[in-house]
């Protein structure tokens, strides 16, 4: 009979001694598994050095009257002032109601 | 195809304590490593083709498999075997020094058992063989199941052998 053959494979399987021997390795595996334990695969991360040529230029939009780019919080009180003289949709000038009529 | 030889195991009930230990081990490391995520060692084993492989192994995780293999080394460290010519105890199998006691049926003089309370509920027990050549105890069988068994057959099969060796003295 060959070293490796069905009947060898099997052998430690009839036997109670060797089940109960896997068994509590089992459980130590699950034991590690719940602590914690693992084999994790990462992928490379490569950092680029942050430069101002890298960043987008600004929009037209964006900028303000002085011609500089608007800060993220200038922009939102921005966006809300506009949004105040929208709604109220009132005239301020007298040129303003002359449009409105003509 | 008749055996020649026959093996008595070391079972795991004899090695009960050290079972239910490893358990409670295990249950008190998973719970002391989920508290503490810090004791959980994380290294890299290899790289290839831009991924990293790490390896994460909790510390605490050892408690529970030094206790699991210090069980297992006395389990398979022993070796009992039966054959038709006597009985052979092998200590140390997997240990630096190893030990192959033999006695023959003949010379077996007194087999004595030794249970505690929870082995005798398991029905298991160690089994001590003396000779006439020593004082001492120079067979014993630890953590073997039904010792009360073995031990009338090994008496029987003496009582048999001496009877044949009487006979054989008369009719010399």
């Amino acid at each position: 009979m060959s070293l490796i053959s069905t009947k060898n494979l099997l052998a430690p399987f009839t036997n109670k001694v060797h089940i109960t021997t896997m068994l509590l390795i089992v459980f130590a595996f699950v034991a590690l598994r719940i602590s914690g334990g693992a084999i994790a695969i990462e992928k490379e991360v490569t950092h680029e050095p942050i430069s101002l040529d890298g960043l987008p230029e600004p929009k037209r939009s964006d900028k303000n009257k002085l011609g500089k780019a608007t800060m993220p919080w200038d922009k939102k009180k921005n966006s809300k002032k506009d949004k105040k003289t929208d709604s109220n949709n009132q005239a301020q000038s007298l040129d303003d109601i002359e449009r409105l009529f003509n | 195809m008749i055996k020649s030889e026959v093996q008595i195991p070391k079972v795991w009930r004899s090695e009960l304590g050290g079972v239910i230990a490893f358990i409670l081990i295990c249950l008190v490391c998973a719970i002391a490593s989920n508290r503490f995520p810090q004791l959980a060692l994380k290294d890299e084993l290899f790289s290839f083709y831009g991924y990293h492989v790490y390896i994460i192994v909790p510390i605490l995780w050892f408690l529970p498999l030094f206790s699991l293999m210090i069980s297992i080394y006395k389990m398979y460290n022993v070796k009992y075997k039966v054959d038709n010519r006597g009985i052979e105890a092998t200590v140390g199998r997997i240990s630096v020094k190893q030990r192959v006691n033999r006695v023959r049926y003949e010379d077996i003089r007194a087999i004595d058992i030794h249970q505690t309370i929870i082995q005798r509920m398991l029905d298991v027990g160690s089994l001590e063989m003396g000779t006439a050549a020593s004082a001492e105890t120079e067979v014993i069988l630890d953590g073997i199941s039904a010792p009360y068994e073995l031990k009338d057959m090994l008496e029987r099969e003496r009582d048999a052998r001496k009877k044949i060796g009487n006979k054989n003295n008369y009719t010399d």
